[in-house]
């Protein structure tokens, strides 16, 4: 693929896309996607799912695009309820929830939800850039992982897990190890036995993340809501787009960066937003200058996770177009989509239709353009709507909020429970100085990574723990946690700067 | 609460913790070779547990924690019954009531509505009037069924 042929295609694709119906389309794809998006419960995949069923007589690549713009609308439209309700409205904006919730309560939602908006396009836009010039090496890097990669991968994710404690990396590891034992409830995806289900035909289909995350985020902020009745409704400093691109320019590196980062994890089948969003964070933690402002309202820490969120939809369309291997749920909506109106991607798919690539990628980079449009202007409506309610008032449509969102997620009443158990647990947890979000992480690292590659690992090993250690990509990845990790702890005391607490306070 | 006697109190119920997981999925039936069990990973993480909950007992008893179990019980009750702590309570309790009373008995939005009017009485001063707070609960439940069930068509009921 030369330089020529893909200006070209790039250019073909721009002009074929622009037509009433192909913005009609996109634009309504990118609305229902930000709605999907910020209401909790209703996570960007059922989003894509509850549209793919508009696209069953569609064209399949006008269908794609309007999926990838619902994808896209969906991953942004998470930060939207993160930021001012503390619901994180996917699990890829938990980390926003942290810092952005802390500006709104500071009075500075509209510069969260700025820093998010523009950071998630300019996230978007060094995905695809990254996804035009380097899919074939990443697809083939990505086909090199195994099981014993892959659960390289989950340790790098429970170190990051370890890292955002309360002060205290032990604490944080105990969260963080209680929330992988959690997510081992249900049925082994080994061998189908049921595990810690003591007969229950709920706890077999295993604990769900959604209902968990708006328990453990939501209520508890409900359960405090309630209680601080002191404050009466939150400030607000209003700001600009424009404002919101400087913060952005001053960080520039550091969005490039975790854009890289988020869209190398999307390239990996079955890792995705859910986990790219926590090592952008502490990514952008590590290397901040000013990491005590971390779980205080820090924009580093939304721009860091925000980009590498953003970046990691694009890298998530390298697999399922070049190989028909989804890279995260709603691209293997998208592929179920496609397979239905008979076309199956694989490794000779782009050759012989390279427009695809083009079309998804143009559609992908107007979906940015019109989520800045729609998020900005809904985003500051729904901000000023929030920050003019009183708090307790607002604390009960979030307790109701949660309800629903929890019950949406798959229509079951114990889902509500679980929520609420949740609340109360992360309650006790602020109460006794336990972290939050390491559980969190735990949560999603769990059983359907670490578990299943650690034991697939073993099973294709033998039983032998050596090749854990001696495949050539592995020992990369152990080198690259070895490397992280001494930038994240060894570095610093060489420096002699041990005496910054590069902890995060996270409530 | 001095902050190391916290610590000792979740270090110990760590440590039985990691027991009881370490206990619970070593005893889980085994079809295959033990590599092959369920309860490896999860018992892996018991003993992991167990681990991290020892070195946590350790460094609070060096920093002079201790268990004060007689003490810990004395203040459930001044806690209960503090004023203070009225709103911390009620805050857990009323939607305790909404999501397992009045959702199973009554259904989700006329529980809603009755929920956030009861909510908006008890909790928002400036909204304590009728005109005020039954009509912005009732719309607001009905805008919630405008969207889950209208436009996401979910089945909520």
């Amino acid at each position: 693929m030369d330089w020529l042929n893909m200006l070209a295609g790039l250019g073909k694709a721009f002009v074929d896309l622009s037509t009433p119906y192909g913005y009609w389309l996109i634009t309504i794809g990118c609305a229902v996607g930000i709605l999907g998006g910020a209401l909790p419960g209703v996570s960007t995949t059922m989003t894509v799912a509850l549209l793919a069923v508009f696209t069953f007589t569609m064209d399949p690549l006008w269908s794609i695009i309007l999926l990838s713009a619902v994808q896209l609308g969906g991953t942004y439209g998470g930060s939207i309820s993160a930021t001012v309700l503390n619901i994180p409205g996917t699990p890829a904006s938990a980390p926003t929830a942290i810092e952005g919730y802390q500006l709104t309560k500071k009075g500075e939602a509209e510069v969260a939800l700025g820093i998010n908006v523009f950071t998630s396009f300019m996230g978007n836009n060094i995905g695809l850039v990254i996804l035009l010039l380097t899919m074939p090496l990443f697809v083939k890097l990505s086909m090199m992982f195994g099981p014993w990669e892959m659960f390289w991968f989950g340790i790098f994710g429970t170190f990051i897990a370890a890292n955002l404690s309360e002060g205290d990396t032990l604490m944080g590891m105990i969260s963080a190890t209680a929330g992988l034992i959690i997510s081992c409830i249900g049925i082994d995806p080994i061998d189908g036995s049921p595990r810690f289900a003591y007969g229950s035909a709920y706890l077999m289909a295993g604990i769900p993340l959604i209902p968990a995350m708006i328990g453990l985020y939501g209520f508890t902020e409900v359960f405090e809501g309630l209680t601080d009745i002191k404050v009466s409704s939150f400030p607000l400093r209003k700001t600009s787009l424009v404002s919101a691109a400087k913060m952005w320019w001053k960080h520039r590196w550091l969005s490039v960066r975790t854009s890289v980062l988020g869209y190398i994890i999307g390239v990996a089948p079955g890792i995705g937003a859910n986990v790219s969003c926590w090592v952008g964070y502490d990514h952008a933690r590590t290397m901040s200058k000013e990491p005590e402002k971390f779980g205080h309202g820090s924009i580093e820490g939304l721009i860091g996770s925000e980009s590498c969120n953003m970046a990691n939809v694009p890298g998530a369309y390298a697999p399922v177009l070049s190989l028909g291997v989804p890279g995260d749920a709603p691209t293997a909506i998208m592929l179920g989509i496609l397979m239905l109106h008979g076309i199956r991607p694989g490794p000779t798919f782009l050759i012989t239709n390279p427009e695809w690539l083009y079309q998804i990628v143009v559609a992908l980079f107007i979906s940015g353009i019109l989520f800045v449009i729609i998020g900005t202007y809904a985003g500051k409506g729904l901000v000023r709507l929030f920050v003019s309610t009183p708090r307790t008032a607002m604390a009960a449509i979030v307790a109701v909020l949660c309800t629903m969102g929890s019950y949406a997620a798959n229509i079951n009443l114990m889902d509500v429970y679980t929520a609420f158990f949740f609340g109360v647990l992360g309650i006790i947890m602020k109460g006794l100085g336990i972290p939050v979000s390491p559980l969190v992480l735990g949560l999603i690292l769990g059983a359907d990574l670490l578990d299943v590659e650690f034991r697939r690992a073993l099973l294709a090993g033998k039983g032998s723990i050596a090749p854990f250690f001696t495949r050539g990509v592995s020992m990369a990845l152990i080198a690259f946690i070895g490397l992280v990790l001494f930038f994240q702890y060894g570095y610093p005391k060489l420096k002699g700067s041990q005496k910054k607490d590069r902890t995060v306070i996270l409530k | 609460m001095k902050s190391m006697d916290r610590d000792l109190r979740v270090g110990w119920f760590t440590f039985f913790l990691g027991l009881a997981v370490c206990w619970l999925s070593f005893t889980l039936p085994m079809r295959g070779e033990f590599i092959e069990s369920p309860g490896i990973f999860p018992g892996l993480m018991g003993l992991l547990l167990i681990l991290f909950a020892v070195i946590l007992i350790v460094k609070s008893v060096v920093k002079g924690g201790r268990v004060r179990v007689v003490q810990w019980g004395r203040s459930v009750k001044p806690f209960l019954a503090s004023p203070d702590h009225r709103p911390v309570i009620l805050g857990i309790l009323l939607p305790a009531v909404y999501i397992f009373a009045a959702i199973p008995v009554i259904g989700f939005y006329p529980a809603t509505a009755l929920f956030l009017t009861v909510m908006f009485y008890s909790f928002v001063q400036r909204w304590r009037r009728w005109f005020l707070f039954l009509p912005m609960a009732v719309a607001l439940t009905g805008l919630l069924y405008l969207i889950f069930n209208i436009l996401f068509q979910l089945q909520i009921r």
